[in-house]
């Protein structure tokens, strides 16, 4: 059993908490008490022998396990720590400071001791039962402000410009306040000056909590009270009151699909299993089992908690920049809207709950930042879970994803890639896939998905239709009895799996098959022929990729080549950088995959674009205080060539008998080359002598993202081969507007006029020396700016795969010199709204008049 | 060298001026705490003082030791806690020595003051103790590093703890009691830190004595 030692100042205090839980639990609960001291002059104080002395008597008895110390304030605390620290070390590790209020969680703790709970639950128990109070004193007040607002106003005597303002609302969204509309109801309540809380059903949270707002659990229609106090209390307001207004940023019509969750009965044999028709198409093949990755950390005691504590700040922190750049990747390979749920994911983990639970532990009991975060964690999904919400219950798991990424960073487990990477193509099964699952996922291995859990708009759905994968979701748990290996076959169209297809069967299929696939075969026809220009010229349409297996729907989607292999994604999600073999064997990987198929067609390796928020776990970055403005890209690179040369080396040996390009990213001076070619001469001189095959004229080029990147193009266009124009860097910094930040969201806009006079500079200075100049932003997949694009001079298009064959048909419909008199018109324009406006309407005058065939 | 025989005198030395400072410290300590801290920390010096007496002669390890364990167990408030963890650190790195030298005594200092932060989590200008203490270590460090005397160097040490406690008077507490009045703690000085500038200042008046020896 779990006992209880009650410390406070006053030993009279601790014997009446004694008395008011004994007559709950009848003594059936051991507790031992350390009330005051035994100095006659001084009674109130605490005293660490006492709390020893009590903490011993406990572990002394057979029927005591663990024992929990509940406290009051001040030298209360620290007599517990430093009685803790004379305890011999086989005892101290069954003893815990508990923080919770100590009349209440002492009740709390003992009742649930009483029935033999374990310490884990004994301890959530107690600091549940402050929230429990708490609940009961908002229920009885309504729409009061929350206490602790009400008692400040009170004690400044209630200056009245710093009142509380309340606004009622009704949450429009179909799937309530769920993962993503709660993200930007946090993010934008976090930009006021202003206390904002939401009240729903009696429940009163931080509306700066993602945990807190998503487990309220309100629902379509269901009232939320927003309350904001300080100086900037009715912007705030305001401010959430437009954001409900717009659906919470949700689109307005989101079908959910009534979710049809099958019994785990034995299916008759040959009879299809009912699911969530998720995506389109038919798929039959061997079953491959995605396994979960369970991380085992095994609880230990560290000696310095400061250390440790800064060892999980740095965990969270890095893995918060990986999920940055999985949904810059997810928003280019889906859309933004899907990419939304890292967003959701990072509010998660930084939620400040999560992390102080873990701080806390750490300091407090001394146990290492893997056991405390674990722990924190499953106390906060527990309360996502007990959510009688199935859509926002199920969010327990993208916390849960997002979590496990910090207990690898910490605990530096690697990804095992055999998990995820099926031996033959095969159909996908899993429970529910998370963010990250599709994120790592081989997809030309992936015939079909099926899954047990999940809606038409769960992750695993979305992107299935975006990728083009048959997939059908909500199977139900007897999914969880098909072995790996077995055939099975899937219509994503109906929804239907069959876990025993026979021979007939397969036939029927094969043939809805081969009729599903000439559709998709004609639908994606016109992406492969080139883009050509009605004049005849053509412009490059390419892809940019993250990881090799990325070309595969690259081609599938029209790509000419790869324009941008963002070599990020090889050292992402592990414990140290991947050697010069493995990058080598990704780079060749990448460029057979290219070469099967498109000869002769370029393959542009971008160098290590780190710094800024893409950060590391397993590089020591310095803090800085405006990483955008730091080191990053090349600057970092060339400053740590222990990292920069095994990239180097394995991209001029790739480049041996591959048509590979060089690009660097970052480049703001003419220095900054010459020693990149002094370092490239260096590792060619290298090679030579290791007897190895490389390419020492390869095509090196920069990507132009920086203002002076820009205004020094004429020089630099002397030293490179070709240059790429990254516009989503150079947008912000020409704009000096962070894309971070929501307050000057606007200006970060590639339409402003500035961003289009930047490109037209860039372009003459790279024609005028007879360089290449390309486009590689989010700009290049946006049809709209293609004429435009065109008409500067852009030679090349470099996009998401998905675009591609919107962008190719636009460029089809358009003669050079119509281009350049879009460009003429759009370059005099004053502003951003302006230039979209007219594109808007070129767009529009344009369909009218061509008919595609 | 500073002997234990020293470093004993310099304990009596802080029992009797923190004695003499009862009052002061008790009326700081009302105007932002509980009104305790003159009785708690006078008691639990002069518990030290007899403890000492009855064991004369300690090397500095067992001399740290037992101030340490009878302060934690003869004050009761916060600041028993805090002084008992600052002597127990102090007692494991100044050692089993019979003398230290200036910077090993330094040393030891600033292990105490670390043991202060490791159970008070307190950080400078928080209005604790710590805003003595801190600023205190680092003029001594300074100045025995510029190779100055013990007795030279440990009345800046003294002077820099005085200015530090001085200082405290502006700042709202983050810590300790005090924390719970927010603002209207300004414009009071702390009583730990109060009592901590008497205790260097013990420290300087001892070695600037003539030694007994
Ligand atoms: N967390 C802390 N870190 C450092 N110093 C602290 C801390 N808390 C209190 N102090 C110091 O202790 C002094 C008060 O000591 P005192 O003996 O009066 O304790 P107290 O506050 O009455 O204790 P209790 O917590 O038992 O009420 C403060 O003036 C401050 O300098
Ligand atoms: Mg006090």
């Amino acid at each position: 059993m779990i006992g209880l030692v009650i410390v406070s100042h006053s030993a009279r205090l601790a014997e009446g908490v004694l008395e008011l839980v004994d007559q709950m639990v009848q003594g059936d609960v051991p507790i031992a008490l350390a009330g005051g001291t035994d100095i006659a002059e001084a009674p109130i104080g605490t005293d660490p022998a006492r709390v020893s002395a009590a903490i011993t008597s406990l572990l002394a008895r057979d029927n005591v396990s663990s024992v929990l110390v509940l406290m009051d304030l001040g030298s209360a605390m620290m007599s517990a720590e430093a009685a803790l620290d004379f305890l011999p070390d086989e005892l101290r590790a069954r003893v815990f400071l508990c923080e919770a209020p100590l009349v209440e969680g002492a009740l709390a703790a003992a009742v649930r001791a009483r029935i033999g709970g374990t310490l884990a639950e004994v301890y959530t128990e107690a600091r549940g039962a402050l929230s429990a109070k708490t609940e009961q004193l908002v229920a009885w007040q309504r729409l009061l402000p929350p206490p602790d607002t009400m008692m400040e106003e009170i004690d400044a005597g209630a200056p009245p410009g710093a009142s509380t303002a309340k606004l009622t609302i009704v949450i429009p969204n179909q799937l309530g306040l769920h993962a993503r509309p709660a993200a930007r109801l946090v993010s934008l309540a976090a930009q006021f000056n202003a206390q904002v809380m939401l009240t729903h059903n009696a429940r009163t949270v931080s509306a700066t909590s993602m945990n807190q707002v998503v487990t309220l659990g309100a629902r379509q229609k269901d009232v939320v009270v927003v309350s904001a106090t300080g100086e900037e209390a009715f912007a705030a307001l305001e401010a959430i009151e437009a954001l409900a207004l717009d659906n919470f940023g949700d689109p307005i019509a989101v079908t959910e699909p009534t979710e049809i969750i099958a019994a785990a009965s034995i299916m008759e044999d040959g009879a299809a299993l009912p699911g969530v028709a998720a995506s389109e198409g038919i798929a039959y093949g061997p079953a491959f089992r995605l396994k979960s990755v369970a991380i085992d950390v095994e609880e230990h005691t560290i000696a310095d908690a400061t250390a440790e504590r800064r060892r999980l700040a740095e965990a969270i922190t890095a893995v918060v920049a990986q999920l940055r750049i999985l949904r810059s990747e997810l928003s280019r390979r889906a859309g933004p809207s899907e990419a939304g749920i890292f967003e959701a994911q990072i509010l998660m983990i930084i939620d400040r709950e999560l992390s102080e639970a873990a701080q806390q532990a750490i300091e407090l009991r001394h146990i290492d930042a893997a056991s405390a975060w674990s722990q924190a964690l499953q106390a906060v999904v527990g309360r996502y879970r007990a959510l009688d919400d199935p859509y926002l219950s199920r969010r327990a798991d993208d916390l849960l994803d997002a979590g496990q990424r910090v207990l690898r960073a910490l605990t530096g487990a690697p990804i095992d890639a055999a998990l995820f990477t099926p031996p033959a193509p095969s159909i996908l099964v899993a429970r529910e896939l998370t963010p990250s699952d599709v994120a790592r996922l081989p997809l030309e291995r992936v015939l079909g998905i099926v899954t047990a859990e999940g809606g038409a708009t769960s992750h695993s759905a979305i992107l299935a239709r975006a990728l083009g994968i048959p997939a059908v979701v909500g199977a139900g748990a007897i999914v969880a009895t098909i072995a790996d290996g077995q055939q099975i076959a899937l219509d994503g169209g109906a929804g239907q799996v069959w876990l025993a297809p026979d021979a007939s069967l397969i036939e029927q299929l094969d043939e809805r098959r081969a009729h599903w696939q000439a559709q998709r075969v004609a639908a994606r026809k016109g992406a492969q022929s080139p883009a050509l220009l009605r004049d005849g010229g053509a412009i490059v349409v390419s892809a940019n990729i993250n990881l090799p297996f990325d070309v595969d729907l690259a081609l599938a989607s029209g790509a000419e080549g790869v324009g941008l292999f963002r070599t990020e994604f090889l050292y992402l999600d592990r414990a140290a950088p991947p050697s010069e073999e493995e990058q080598l064997a990704a780079y060749l990987d990448a460029a057979h995959r290219l070469r099967d198929r498109l000869r002769d067609r370029p393959l542009v390796i971008r160098t290590l674009d780190i710094g800024g928020d893409k950060m590391l776990p397993y590089l020591r970055q310095p803090h800085e205080a405006n990483p955008f403005l730091g080191k990053r890209g090349l600057r970092y690179c060339l400053d740590h060539p222990g990292l920069f040369r095994p990239q180097l080396r394995a991209i001029l040996r790739a480049a041996a008998e591959h048509s590979i390009r060089i690009m660097f990213p970052m480049v703001s001076t003419w220095d900054e080359l010459v020693m990149v070619d002094a370092l490239i001469d260096e590792i060619c001189a290298d090679l030579q002598k290791d007897g190895l095959a490389f390419d020492e004229d390869i095509p090196r080029g920069i990507m132009i993202e920086t203002p002076a990147a820009v205004l020094l193009a004429d020089h630099l266009a002397r030293l490179v081969d070709f240059f790429s124009i990254g516009t989503n860097d150079l947008t912000q910094y020409v704009m000096a507007a962070d894309r971070g930040n929501a307050a000057v969201a606007g200006l970060v806009n590639a339409y402003q006029p500035a961003l289009l006079r930047a490109i037209r500079e860039v372009v003459e200075a790279g024609h005028a020396h007879g360089i290449h100049v390309g486009l590689c932003g989010e700009l290049a997949g946006d049809s709209h700016a293609t004429a435009l694009l065109v008409g500067l001079g852009i030679d090349e298009l470099s996009m998401n795969a998905p675009s591609i064959p919107a962008v190719k048909s636009r460029i089809r419909r358009l003669s050079r010199p119509d281009a350049q008199r879009i460009a003429a018109v759009a370059l005099e324009m004053n502003t951003a709204a302006e230039v979209e406006a007219y594109l808007n309407e070129v767009a529009a005058a344009e369909q009218q008049q061509t008919v595609e065939p | 060298m500073i002997t234990t025989t020293q470093l004993e005198a310099w304990l009596q030395r802080a029992a009797t001026l923190l004695d003499e400072n009862k009052e002061h410290l008790t009326e700081l300590d009302a105007a932002i705490g509980d009104a305790d801290h003159g009785a708690n920390i006078a008691r639990g010096f002069s518990a030290v003082v007899q403890k000492l007496a009855a064991q004369p002669g300690q090397p500095a390890r067992a001399l740290f030791q037992t101030t340490g364990m009878t302060l934690m167990s003869s004050v009761g408030g916060a600041s028993g806690m805090l002084y008992g963890n600052f002597f127990l650190k102090a007692a494991g790195v100044a050692g089993d020595r019979e003398a230290l030298r200036g910077d090993e005594l330094l040393a030891a200092l600033e292990a105490g003051r670390d043991g202060i932060v490791q159970r008070g989590r307190a950080a400078l200008g928080d209005k604790t103790m710590i805003d003595a203490w801190t600023p205190a270590l680092l003029a001594l460090k300074a100045a025995l590093a510029a190779g100055q005397p013990a007795a030279t160097a440990f009345r800046a040490c003294a002077t820099a703890a005085e200015q530090g406690m001085r200082d405290t008077l502006p700042l709202q507490a983050r810590k300790g009691r005090a924390s719970y009045l927010g603002e209207r703690s300004v414009g009071h000085q702390d009583p730990g830190a109060t009592s901590s500038y008497l205790i260097l200042r013990a420290l300087a008046d001892t070695l600037a004595a003539p030694s007994e020896i």
